[in-house]
């Protein structure tokens, strides 16, 4: 009988997480705005460009080649579509500045990617690289 | 008594009294020959103290900073000191929060001279030239003048489920017993009280407060994250792998170098997200020999 009650208590004292209805009680708006979307691997995928660009810069300017300088390219626009995304989320916010703005803001900076990469596509592919770019602006 | 000197006299009345008379008298004179020291030696300290004031029930009057004079040598060396002397002695419609007065609570945290932190346990800058400025704690909803709003703060807090979720039945049907080795992962994660002043330092949190949970709600989900003793591990990780629950943090690291306890939100938030990437796994619990 004394078993019986204790584990009875237990019960009731540790309910499993998906089972609780404690959960609606609590949260309101905080929770239930929240999209289902996993944004772990994505912000897998911006460490690794990020580290990846520390190799990136000395590789392009060491072995100069197509190959090094386009995935230079990718990866410095990528980090900076990111970076500025980041900034359009934090200060364009819909309630302060409206949807509009927002989108504006969204569409800019992936404009900007845009003739970032198509930038440096120009000068790896007709001009003399990358490398060999980052290189003429130093002697500068 | 004629021929006695004033000593004498004065150490048979004090023999005459009961004892806690006697005990009183002793402080006293005690507490006179150190207040007569301090006013031979010690000119009044005069320190400006700039309060952020305002009132919900005239909310046509907008925010300020109300200007008071403390002497610090009739004053405790801590803000809260500072703060409870004006309140009682000169303005007694100050309003601010306070409890245990040694930093454990929690409540009067503000923002003190520009920093979040609890007033009981910061001292004030015996630099009398420059003034005391304290303000609530940033971005908060103000109730009344040092007072936040903190029902988010809780809302969020309660949202993490901050209790253990099992269903395994310990072995001697009372308590789940945890290794040492388990137990110690807790240590710089457990301490914290709440305060919020970690969160309220947080520009994300700031921005963003409705969807990102803020680094005071963030650690102390962590803490329950690795518990040893918490079999919903998965179910916690997976409430929080959206763009901005966990992933609005940028490691600006405002949170670590504000907390009045010294704690690390900043590294738990960062652990939080190795494990939600796949970077790190939760450790398997080590096993109990008795």
């Amino acid at each position: 009988m004394q078993k019986n009650q204790m584990s009875c208590l237990h019960f009731t004292l540790t309910k499993p997480l998906l089972a609780a209805p404690m959960m609606a009680r609590f949260t309101g708006s905080a929770a239930a705005v929240k999209t289902g979307k996993n944004y772990a691997s994505h912000w897998r995928t911006e460490r690794i460009v990020s580290i990846a660009l520390m190799g990136l810069f000395p590789a392009s300017v060491l072995y100069s080649s197509q190959i090094v300088d386009t995935l230079l390219a990718g990866s410095i626009s990528l980090h900076v579509y990111w970076g500025l995304e980041a900034l359009v989320v934090d200060y364009l916010r819909v309630p302060v500045v409206g949807q509009l703005a927002n989108k504006a803001g969204h569409a800019a900076i992936t404009l900007l990617a845009i003739v970032t990469l198509a930038g440096f596509l120009q000068v790896i592919f007709v001009g003399d690289g990358l490398g060999n770019a980052i290189v003429t602006l130093w002697k500068l | 008594m004629a021929g006695l000197g004033i000593v004498e006299t004065s150490a048979i009345r004090l023999l005459r009294q009961p004892f806690t008379q006697q005990i009183k008298q002793i402080h006293i004179s005690t507490a006179l020959a150190a207040s007569d020291g301090a006013v031979v030696d010690k000119a009044p300290r005069i320190k400006t103290v700039q309060v952020y004031r305002w009132n919900p029930e005239t909310p046509e009057v907008k925010p300020k900073m109300q200007d008071y004079k403390v002497d610090l040598n009739s004053c405790g060396p801590m803000v809260l000191d500072v703060l409870i002397k004006i309140k009682n002695s000169e303005d007694s419609t100050l309003t601010f929060r306070r409890s245990c007065r040694e930093g454990i609570c929690g409540s009067c945290a503000m923002n003190i001279g520009g920093v979040n932190t609890l007033a009981c346990i910061s001292g004030v800058n015996a630099d009398l030239s420059k003034p005391l400025k304290i303000y609530p704690l940033p971005h908060m909803y103000v109730v009344k003048d040092l007072v936040p709003d903190m029902k988010l703060f809780y809302k969020q807090y309660a949202s993490i489920e901050p209790w253990l979720h099992t269903d395994v039945i310990p072995a001697n049907n009372k308590e789940h017993l945890q290794h040492t080795y388990d137990r110690e992962k807790l240590d710089g994660l457990y301490e914290c009280i709440l305060c919020a002043c970690c969160s309220t330092s947080c520009p994300s949190y700031w921005w963003n407060s409705e969807k990102y949970l803020g680094p005071a709600v963030l650690m102390q989900a962590y803490r329950w994250i690795i518990d040893s003793r918490d079999k919903a591990t998965a179910e916690r990780l997976d409430k929080m792998k959206d763009p901005f629950s966990v992933f609005r943090c940028h490691t600006i690291m405002n949170c670590t170098k504000t907390c009045p306890k010294g704690l690390n939100p900043g590294g738990a938030i960062a652990r939080i997200k190795s494990l939600l990437s796949g970077t790190s796994n939760k450790e398997e619990p080590k096993v109990i020999t008795q």
